[in-house]
C-alpha cells in the first residue's frame, strides 16, 4: 500500500487538467472512429424491413440475408477480393521502392539540383492538371483503360507526401555520417540506399507502405473512370456497383409484380455494409500488426521539414 | 599504401543561406556567426587556405588544432568527401581531386563511430569486403583475424546498440582496416571514450599501425593523443598551418607563441613584453639572462620579447628567485605547483608516484631556479627567434 503510494505520478493542477482535457478529447475521437464501424457491423446484420426505421446499434431483426446475398456472389467478390489484393500487394511494393529511391537522393547533401527537384515534387502536391487532363493522357498516351495498370499508376504510385516524409526520416534518424562511412567503405549509391538506407527506415516505410496499401484497397474511383470489363473490378469498386445497382432498383417504377416481390425481398442497406465489412477485413487485421511502427514513423518522419 | 600531397589547397564553404519563412531567426544567427568566422570570403567561411602538405607512405601524422581549425576539412578532403574550392590533392602524383571516396583507397573512422546499427558487428567489419564481392570464404579469415586482433572476437554476433563506446570504436577501427586501405583517417576517435580507454586503445592503435605500416593520419585536439601516437605533428589555427615538424620538435621548438601554448600541459609560461637592451640582455623575475647572437640578430631595434618556459623546465631549488606557493595540484604522475613570484603567476611541475610525496602547501615560501636553455623566445610577432 506504502508502495503504491510512493509511485503514484504526481499531476501539477495544471498537467492534471490538460489530462483530463486530453481524455475527454481522446474518448470523443476514438468514438468517432468506433460509432459507425459498431453500426456498420450491426446494420449487416438486421433485416432489411427493420431498417426502414433508421439504423440501431442493436437491430430490431436479426438477419444474415445481407450475407446470404453476398455468399450468392461469391464468385464475383472473391475474384474482385483477389484482384484487390494483387493490385495493393504490387502497388505497395512498386510504390515503396519508388517512393525511396525517390527520397534517397533528396535526403543526400552533396546532390546539387535536390532542391530544384524537391520543389517540382512539392508544385505537383499543390497543383495538378485537374481530372480530364490527366484521363486523357492515361488513356490516350499510356493506354491503361481496362487493364490493371488503372488502378496502379495515376495518382497512387508516387505521392509527393510520401516522398517528403521518407526524406525527412531519412535526414532526421540515419546520421549522414553512415553513408559518408559506406561511401569509404566502397559502398556505391544502391549498395547504400539498399543495404544501409531501407533496413534503418523500417518506421516510415511501414508508414508509406500502410498509406499506400490503404490507397490502394480502398481505390474505387480508378475503377470507376478506366475500367468497363466487370472482371476487371476490385472490390471496392464491385461494391460501388453494387451500390448503384441496388439505388437503381430502388428508384426505378417497375410494373413486373415478379420484379417487385424480388426489389423488396433484396437485402440493400445491409447488403451494403456487408460488403463494405468484408472490404474492411484485411485492414482490420494488419493495421494492429504495423501500429507500433506506424506511429514512430508517422511521429519521426514529421520531426524536421 | 599511399602518399599524400596537398598543393596550395584552399577550402570555402559557402554562407548558410536564409530561406523559407520558419527558422529565420536561427538562421540568421548562424550566418552571424559564419561572418564572424576569423577568415571569410565574399562566398562563405575559408576553412583551409594556401596548404601545402606532404604525408608520406607509412607516415603516422597527427593534425592538432582547437575548433574551428580545419583539422576535420583536412581530413574529408584526404577521403573525398569533400572538394578543394582551389589548388590540387595528389595521391602518389596522380591528381585525386575528381575522384570519389569510394573509389579511393582510403578508410575513415569516425568520432561517433558511424556503425551501422542494423549489421552485426560481423557484418559491420565485413561489410567493406562485401561491397568488393569478395567471396564469403575469403571474408570470413580475415574479420576473425582482425577481430581476434582488436580483441572483438567474443562480440561478433552482437548489434552496436549492445556494445560499450569503446567497444563500438574498436569496431570502427576493424572495420576501417579490414579493406587494408591506403590510408586511414582517424577523426577523433577517442573523444568519445574514458580516459583507461584511450590509454588502451592507444596503444592498440600504435600497435596495430606497425602491423599494417599503412599511412594513418590522426586528427584531434587532443595533444596527448597526438604527442604520444604521432610520427610527426601538424598544427592548424584558423584554416592555416602553422606547424609541421616530428613530435619531438613541436613540443621542445614551437616556431611561434601559438604552437608553445598548444602544446604541453600544463601550458607554457609566458612572461611578456620583456625590453632587450642593445646588448641583448634582458631581466626576468629579477634575473639578468642575454639573448644568444643569433637571437638578437632576429630581433629588431627596441623589440621586446615574450619568454616561454614550461613547467617542467622550472627547477623547485633551495636557493634561487624567491616564490610563494599558492596551491598544489596532482594530475596523474605530475604535481603541479602554481606559483606566483611577485605578482606573476607560474606554474612549476615535479615528478611525484604518490600523494604522500606532495611535500607544498598554500603560502609556503620557497625557491625556483631558471635554465635559459629551455627559454622559448618570441618576438612581437609571436614568432620563435
Amino acid at each position: 500500500m506504502a508502495d503504491k503510494k510512493k509511485n503514484k505520478i504526481v499531476l501539477m493542477k495544471g498537467e492534471a487538467t490538460f489530462h483530463y482535457i486530453a481524455l475527454v478529447i481522446m474518448t470523443l475521437f476514438m468514438l468517432f472512429c468506433i460509432v459507425p464501424l459498431v453500426l456498420m457491423m450491426t446494420v449487416s446484420f438486421s433485416s432489411e424491413t427493420s431498417l426502414v426505421h433508421g439504423y440501431r446499434f442493436i437491430p430490431e431483426a436479426w438477419s444474415l440475408d445481407a450475407y446470404a446475398f453476398m455468399w450468392a456472389k461469391r464468385a464475383t467478390i472473391a475474384r474482385a477480393y483477389g484482384l484487390t489484393i494483387v493490385v495493393t500487394v504490387i502497388g505497395t511494393i512498386a510504390s515503396l521502392i519508388i517512393t525511396s529511391l525517390f527520397a534517397y537522393p533528396l535526403s543526400r547533401k552533396d546532390f546539387k539540383p535536390r532542391n530544384v527537384i524537391a520543389f517540382i515534387l512539392f508544385f505537383t502536391m499543390l497543383f495538378n492538371g485537374g481530372m480530364t487532363a490527366s484521363y486523357i493522357v492515361w488513356t490516350r498516351l499510356f493506354h491503361i483503360k481496362n487493364s490493371l495498370f488503372a488502378y496502379l499508376l495515376p495518382g497512387a504510385l508516387m505521392g509527393g507526401m510520401n516522398v517528403m516524409l521518407v526524406r525527412n526520416y531519412f535526414n532526421a534518424n540515419i546520421p549522414y555520417s553512415i553513408i559518408e562511412a559506406a561511401r569509404l567503405d566502397g559502398a556505391h549509391d544502391w549498395t547504400i540506399y539498399s543495404k544501409i538506407m531501407v533496413p534503418l527506415s523500417k518506421p516510415i516505410m511501414t508508414t508509406i507502405g500502410l498509406f499506400s496499401a490503404l490507397g490502394y484497397w480502398n481505390n474505387w474511383t480508378a475503377g470507376l473512370y478506366y475500367i468497363g470489363d466487370p472482371k476487371l473490378y476490385t472490390i471496392q469498386v464491385y461494391l460501388k456497383k453494387l451500390m448503384d445497382s441496388i439505388q437503381f432498383l430502388k428508384t426505378t417504377d417497375l410494373q413486373d409484380e415478379a420484379v417487385l416481390l424480388a426489389q423488396r425481398s433484396l437485402p440493400t442497406e445491409s447488403a451494403r455494409m456487408a460488403v463494405a465489412i468484408i472490404a474492411l477485413i484485411p485492414v482490420l487485421i494488419v493495421y494492429p500488426m504495423v501500429q507500433k511502427e506506424l506511429i514512430k514513423g508517422m511521429v519521426i518522419g514529421g520531426v524536421k521539414g | 599504401m599511399a602518399d599524400i600531397r596537398f598543393e596550395d589547397v584552399t577550402k570555402i564553404f559557402p554562407f548558410q543561406e536564409v530561406t523559407g519563412l520558419f527558422n529565420r531567426k536561427q538562421q540568421k544567427l548562424i550566418l552571424e556567426q559564419q561572418k564572424a568566422m576569423p577568415y571569410t570570403s565574399n562566398e562563405g567561411v575559408i576553412a583551409l587556405q594556401h596548404l601545402d602538405l606532404h604525408i608520406k607512405d607509412g607516415e603516422f601524422v597527427a593534425v592538432l588544432g582547437p575548433s574551428g581549425s580545419g583539422k576535420s576539412t583536412l581530413l574529408r578532403l584526404i577521403s573525398g568527401l569533400e572538394k578543394p574550392s582551389v589548388g590540387t590533392v595528389y595521391f602518389d602524383d596522380r591528381d585525386y581531386n575528381g575522384v570519389r571516396p569510394e573509389d579511393r583507397d582510403v578508410a575513415m573512422v569516425f568520432q561517433n563511430y558511424s556503425l551501422y546499427p542494423n549489421q552485426t558487428v560481423y557484418k559491420n567489419i565485413a561489410f567493406p569486403l562485401e561491397v568488393k564481392h569478395i567471396p564469403r570464404e575469403e571474408i570470413e579469415p580475415e574479420v576473425n583475424r582482425i577481430a581476434e586482433l582488436l580483441g572483438l572476437d567474443e562480440k561478433l554476433d552482437r548489434l552496436p546498440q549492445d556494445l560499450s563506446g569503446g567497444e563500438k570504436q574498436r569496431v570502427a577501427i576493424a572495420r576501417s582496416l579490414v579493406k587494408k586501405p591506403g590510408v586511414l583517417l582517424l577523426d577523433e576517435p577517442f573523444s568519445n571514450l574514458d580516459v583507461i580507454m584511450r590509454h588502451k586503445l592507444r596503444a592498440q592503435l600504435k600497435k596495430i599501425h606497425s602491423v599494417y605500416k599503412t599511412t594513418f593520419v590522426y586528427v584531434t585536439h587532443d595533444q596527448y593523443d597526438a604527442l604520444s601516437l604521432a610520427d610527426r605533428i601538424i598544427i592548424l589555427k584558423d584554416g592555416i598551418k602553422q606547424m609541421d615538424a616530428p613530435t619531438a620538435d613541436v613540443y621542445n621548438y614551437p616556431v611561434n607563441r601559438f604552437c608553445a601554448e598548444f602544446i604541453g600541459s600544463p601550458v607554457m609560461n609566458f612572461l611578456e613584453e620583456i625590453p632587450v637592451s642593445p646588448e641583448g640582455y634582458f631581466t626576468i623575475l629579477g634575473e639578468r639572462f642575454k639573448l644568444t647572437r643569433q637571437q638578437s640578430k632576429a630581433l629588431k631595434k627596441n623589440e621586446k620579447i615574450t619568454v616561454g618556459i614550461r613547467g617542467t623546465n622550472i627547477e623547485i631549488a633551495n636557493e634561487g628567485i624567491p616564490a610563494v606557493v599558492e596551491y598544489p595540484e596532482m594530475i596523474e604522475s605530475d604535481l603541479i605547483i602554481h606559483l606566483k613570484v611577485g605578482d606573476t603567476p607560474l606554474t612549476a611541475v615535479e615528478k611525484i608516484s604518490n600523494p604522500d610525496q606532495i611535500r607544498y602547501f598554500r603560502d609556503q615560501e620557497i625557491h625556483i631556479k631558471l635554465d635559459q636553455d629551455y627559454f622559448h623566445v618570441f618576438n612581437e610577432d609571436e614568432e620563435r627567434i
